[in-house]
């Protein structure tokens, strides 16, 4: 038993000891990449549209829909305690900014990126093309990592700029269908509370959220055990444990960027 | 243009409209305004209200502009304490005048502060120029003080609250006894009597007060202020002197 509880500490500890190795190397592969003029712009850009571009679609809609329950739902607690919803514009605006557009458009991209990242790579292991890689003296860090690393990180930041966009585009028709704003005014009012700090502190998130995302993605794709049910567990764990960095993440970021 | 988009294509336009939506939200903020022209001027107070750098600033109740930035600063007047750095938009500068008056209000169910301008009809006021604001009014002291002085009545009527019961005791038995002698008919008579005899008295009063304001009165006066003047300069022993010689033997000194 003593052995076991040993064995189990070990393994939850060698977790982040491990990622965090996986992130040095990734930087210093990164850091010769750029130094030897040897960047791989062409599997970067074939995965930036993978991931941002085909991205793009879902994770607009999703925000699009959430923007309309979140402006619908201002306006019911407004009423509720102030009597009047004109503060909406702006109540939903700085929300979106500061933590639903961020947040949102990660966890979306780790629930379709992360999954298929890690099930990418873990099948390439179990079928051996990782080792075949090696044989051809081509580094499968640098060759697979990396550029699936800086598409995410630049499809995340994109993305969640897009996003905020696009919500305050939906936001803004549900208000004028539904609680009788007019779209001039809608837009008047809706940076009442938001600064532009607000949007750097909401591009510092996505870009922390798009480094975590590869980060944890590929981590469990190289660790992937055996067969098929390594590849799925491997996606199942970089989903979940992507969803729960990123909610910690994003703690951890608003309390450092808005409260200090 | 390819007429089927290539995937350069594609990642080109999320690139760039991800940096178009970055220049309308930095516009939209106020970070930078490259359409619209602006004059600058400096609005110095002595409290600034709870005003904020980015507190939207108005001309008649229209946005025109922002708080760009909040200064202390120590000037020839003590009082002057905080310098506001606003912008105005180029279409509200004719309403803006030497004579223009810049208030800081509070607007809105949760009190957002800004600074209303309001139209003059004097000079242009130019860019750059330097104007006294309108110090908002302090409600947070004006509670202060209130409760301070609710607090010293609360402690006065705690100290004194047995004289105060006996003297409410006091009123209320004497309106008790006005009300009984007035209840009787002979009473009220007598009691609407005075009132008319106090009523001719002042009327009586009112007519000799009135028949002493003219300028024959008003000479008399003076010359019995001119004597008593001049009585008081007459030396004291002299006239001692002279009443004791004219055979006056009254106790005056």
């Amino acid at each position: 038993m003593v052995t076991a509880i040993g064995a189990h500490t070990l393994r939850i500890l060698s977790h982040p000891v491990e990622i965090a190795y996986f992130f040095t190397q990734f930087l210093k592969l990164l850091a010769r990449q750029l130094g030897t003029g040897r960047f791989r712009f062409r599997q970067t850009v074939d995965q930036l549209y993978s991931v941002g571009v085909e991205s793009a679609g879902v994770i607009f809609f999703s925000i699009g829909v959430v923007s309309l329950i979140l402006v619908l739902e201002f306006s019911f607690h407004m009423k509720l305690v102030l009597h009047q919803d004109s503060l909406v514009p702006a109540f939903s605006t700085v929300l979106l900014i500061r933590e639903l557009g961020p947040v949102v458009t990660a966890l979306l991209l780790v629930s379709r990126v992360g999954a298929g990242l890690a099930a990418e790579i873990a099948t390439m292991k179990i079928t051996d093309q990782i080792d075949a890689l090696r044989l051809l003296s081509i580094e499968p860090f640098d060759y697979l990592v990396v550029p699936r690393w800086i598409a995410v990180w630049l499809a995340a930041v994109l993305l969640t700029i897009l996003s905020i966009g696009v919500a305050i585009l939906g936001g803004a028709t549900i208000a004028a269908i539904k609680l009788g704003y007019g779209f001039g005014e809608y837009f008047n009012s809706m940076f009442t509370f938001s600064h532009f700090s607000d949007l750097i502190g909401c591009i510092i998130k996505a870009s922390v959220f798009g480094n975590l995302l590869p980060l944890i993605a590929c981590y469990h794709g190289f660790k992937a055990k055996p067969g098929s049910e390594g590849v799925g567990m491997a996606a199942t764990s970089a989903v979940v444990e992507g969803s729960i960095v990123v909610i910690l993440a994003d703690f951890v970021v608003t309390y450092l960027f808005y409260t200090l | 243009m390819p007429t089927h988009p290539t995937k350069e294509f594609l990642v080109g336009c999320l690139v760039l409209a991800a940096v178009l939506l970055m220049f309308a939200f930095g516009w939209l903020m106020g970070l930078f305004r490259p359409f619209t022209g602006t004059a600058e001027f400096k609005v110095r107070y002595a409290f600034a209200g709870g005003v904020e750098v980015g507190s939207p600033v108005r001309v008649s109740g229209v946005k025109v502009g922002r708080v760009e930035r909040i200064d202390f600063v120590s000037g020839a007047n003590s009082d002057e304490t905080i310098e506001l750095l606003v912008t105005v938009g180029r279409r509200a500068l004719p309403a803006v005048r030497a004579d223009s008056k810049f208030f800081i209000n509070m607007a809105g169910i949760i009190g957002e502060r800004y600074v209303e301008i309001t139209p003059g009809s004097g000079e242009p006021l130019a860019s750059g120029a330097s104007v006294r604001g309108i110090d908002p009014p302090r409600i947070d002291q004006l509670l202060s003080q209130g409760y301070g002085v609710f607090g010293r009545v609360q402690e006065f009527l705690e100290q004194n609250d047995e004289v105060l019961t006996e003297f409410l005791k006091h009123m209320k038995s004497f309106v008790k006894d006005a009300n009984q002698y007035l209840g009787s008919g002979k009473n009220r008579q007598k009691f609407f009597a005075l009132l008319e005899n106090l009523e001719a008295v002042t009327g009586d009063m009112r007519s000799v007060t009135g028949g002493l304001r003219n300028p024959e009165t008003q000479r008399v006066f003076d010359e019995l202020r001119e004597v008593i003047r001049r009585a008081n300069q007459i030396d004291e022993k002299a006239l001692k002197r002279f009443l004791q010689e004219e055979g006056v033997r009254a106790r005056i000194f």
